[in-house]
């Protein structure tokens, strides 16, 4: 036990010897200081502790909109851009250096010729990386935490899950990174490659989505259509898109026709094509580390209102959602987004990225244990 | 139990693109020995170091280290090791280095205090222990290389080039420590290039090179090989005596008769004609090879060129002259 114990503290104190180190945690803390500043009273919201402020019915001490825009900005802006891109980031520049400085000849002679066996330094290697994201992460949540109680009232326990879903997202990449350094021993060509997978798989993660809304659209807009034409066809009129009614199919225009999949069999071409491309997404997506869709498991756990999982969709999704409160329905697209929020299960958003990173580890301590130096 | 440290047989290394470093090495260290692995550069010595620690595989060949299968982990916490080139990590102190290595090698922690004060005393190094690695000289690094590598009180140690960078001092105190560590019962390794740091405390050598064993053994005995007879006189040698010893292959030069010989009754005739030819024979002296000339007699034996066979032409045996 000891000398795993002696790699972990090595690898505080390496990355505590770094700059990056103190950097992160500093723009941590600022960061987390803005969001400590946000408040509400009777009046409305304010800013850096009240130097800024704006008026607000909706957003006023007390309301649960005013809560539910408190936790949101957490979840949806911080977790989703500093927690899990930045921090991660830094994180992964931190540590790209860990294992090729661990394989030069003169410092492997140091570690990899005593009493633990090279898996055995390999994992305690990895777990004293993850010791930066979750001594950066923890510290954060923290304040956090503390912000949410002083400005709402009352504690939120569920913002640590954003812990171990950070962990997550960072062991994702971290896998890769480390199979890249332990092969190539360069840091540059490790930070740029994990990159260009972080890059890659969230595009594909985009893209999968963005076909997934459409097909949700397309099959509403079908539906109404569906409904619309009955009506008219009771009627004996056709209604083209922009509402007009025209005589039946004998009088059509054809450039509407055209223009319009008006038919049934037009309008299914139209959804199969998207279907079939999505499905296609979804296979390629499934190999990819879900570094976004880990992240917004944090929705479905955080607690808002005594609730949990409301806070669905982007940012500006909950914000229509609170703006609209008492008028829901009428949108379609906050129904869409609500759903394309739902697309993947956690389990098979957390479970298909650990299979991805495991494949990772397996073959980085393959190459590890086998490598000569 | 073997009664040898090291016991290697046939160690073989062919790295990736069919370099051979180690063509097939057989190696006995005797315990509580200096023992002094020598050879140029690219001979293949920090190669069978790093096969003994672990760092490479061996391609072929079996041997063994304190009595266990070369690779054997929990030997490992028996061997101090200083690598070719150490890096230690720049942001630990000397001191954090020396217990550093303690807790890989599970060194008890009540004892890890003690041991490094001992050897941080040792190594000269106690006014120095907590100030961080960036800021040692070359020298001072080496000194907490040596330092950690016996914290785990090794029964074995190797030092691959432990004296690099390290200013004249430090080496004396590196001698005189080697020294101590074999009264204490320990086997020094050490691989080196630099022979005259060896040549004063070394017990046996090992001579690599092109990855071959080209001798080994008590250097006394290797050096008593090929030793001269060395005959200074005063006065004139006459011209045809001269002649005469030079043609019996004696190097005579002014007042000095050198002969290549380990006999002494073959100097008597010598002396018998400085004698009768009146002159004053000063000084008798049995010369051995420097660890130097025995190395470099060595490589340079290995280093003339084999005219490779042509090809189609019979092959003939060597002691027949050439037809």
């Amino acid at each position: 036990m000891k000398p795993y114990l002696t790699i972990l503290l090595d690898s505080f104190r390496m990355l505590k010897a770094r700059a990056i180190f103190w950097v992160t945690l500093g723009i941590s803390l600022f960061v987390a200081l803005i969001y400590l500043s946000i408040g509400f009273d009777e009046k409305g919201m304010s800013f850096f502790f009240g130097l800024s402020h704006f008026e607000s019915d909706n957003f006023r001490a007390g309301t649960s909109a005013s809560e539910t825009l408190y936790v949101a900005i957490f979840t949806k802006l911080i977790a989703e851009y500093w927690l899990s891109w930045i921090a991660v980031l830094l994180g992964l520049i931190s540590c790209a250096a860990i294992f090729p400085d661990a394989l030069k000849e003169g410092a492997a002679g140091m570690i990899l010729t005593k009493k633990l066996s090279r898996i055995q330094v390999f994992l305690a290697k990895f777990v004293g990386s993850l010791l930066f994201v979750t001594i950066q992460v923890v510290i954060f949540v923290a304040i956090v935490f503390v912000a949410m109680r002083w400005r709402l009232g009352s504690w939120n326990p569920s913002v640590f899950w954003c812990v171990p879903l950070i962990l997550l997202v960072f062991t994702y990449l971290y896998s890769f990174m480390m199979l890249i350094a332990v092969k190539t021993k360069s840091v540059m060509t490790a930070l740029i490659l994990t990159l260009v997978l972080w890059f890659v798989s969230s595009i594909v993660g985009v893209i999968e989505g963005q076909l997934y809304e459409g097909i949700q659209m397309t099959e509403m807009m079908d539906e109404s259509r569906r409904v619309v034409d009955q009506q008219a066809q009771a009627a004996q009129v056709q209604v083209i898109p922009n509402g007009e009614e025209v005589p039946m199919e004998e009088d059509r225009d054809p450039e509407v026709v055209e223009e319009f999949p008006a038919t049934e069999s037009e309008r299914s071409t139209s959804s199969s094509t998207l279907k079939l491309w999505h499905k296609r997404m979804v296979a390629v997506y499934a190999v990819f580390p879900k570094t976004g869709r880990t992240m917004e498991v944090a929705d479905r756990l955080l607690v808002i209102n005594g609730k949990k999982g409301i806070a669905k969709g982007s940012f500006s999704v909950i914000m229509m959602r609170l703006a609209f409160e008492g008028d829901e329905g009428d949108d379609e697209y906050l129904e869409v987004s609500e759903k394309s929020a739902d697309r993947h299960s956690t389990g098979y958003a957390i479970g298909t990225s650990l299979i991805f990173a495991l494949v990772m580890l397996v073959l980085a301590a393959w190459i590890f244990c086998r490598k000569e130096i | 139990m073997s009664d040898y440290v090291l016991d290697l047989s046939g160690i073989r290394k062919t790295y990736r693109g069919g370099v051979e470093a180690l063509k097939g090495i057989d190696l006995q260290v005797p315990r509580g020995c200096i023992y002094g692995l020598l050879g140029p550069n690219g001979a293949g010595k920090s190669t069978m170091i790093k096969i003994l620690t672990t760092l490479i595989r061996k391609s072929g060949g079996d041997g063994t280290m304190l009595g266990k299968p070369i690779g054997d982990r929990r030997t490992l916490q028996k061997v101090g090791l200083l690598p070719e080139h150490a890096q230690f990590p720049d942001y630990l102190t000397g001191r954090q280095v020396i217990e550093f290595t303690a807790g890989l090698q599970d060194v008890a922690a009540s004892e890890v205090q003690k041991r490094t004060d001992t050897l941080l005393e040792l190594v000269d190094m106690t006014e120095a222990e907590g100030r961080k690695m960036k800021g040692y000289s070359k020298g001072m690094k080496q000194r907490i290389g040596i330092a950690q590598a016996l914290v785990n009180d090794p029964e074995i140690v190797f030092l691959d080039e432990p004296t690099d960078g390290v200013d004249p001092a430090g080496r004396r105190d590196f001698r005189l420590l080697m020294k101590r560590l074999r009264e204490e019962g320990r086997t020094i390794f050490i691989n080196t290039h630099i022979l005259s740091e060896l040549e004063p405390i070394v017990d046996r050598v090992a001579i690599v090179s092109h990855g071959e064993l080209l001798g080994e053994g008590v250097l006394d005995d290797l050096r008593s090989r090929k030793p001269d007879y060395h005959v200074e006189y005063e006065g004139a040698l006459s011209p045809t005596t001269q002649a005469s010893m030079e043609s019996g292959g004696l190097i005579v030069s002014s007042g000095l008769i050198t002969m290549s010989t380990s006999k002494a009754e073959d100097v008597q005739p010598v002396i018998d004609q400085l004698r009768s030819e009146g002159l004053v024979v000063s000084r008798v002296e049995r010369k051995t090879q420097s660890l130097e000339e025995l190395f470099m007699g060595f490589v340079d034996q290995s280093n003339v060129a084999v005219p490779p066979p042509i090809p189609g032409a019979p092959i003939q045996p060597s002691f027949l002259p050439p037809s």
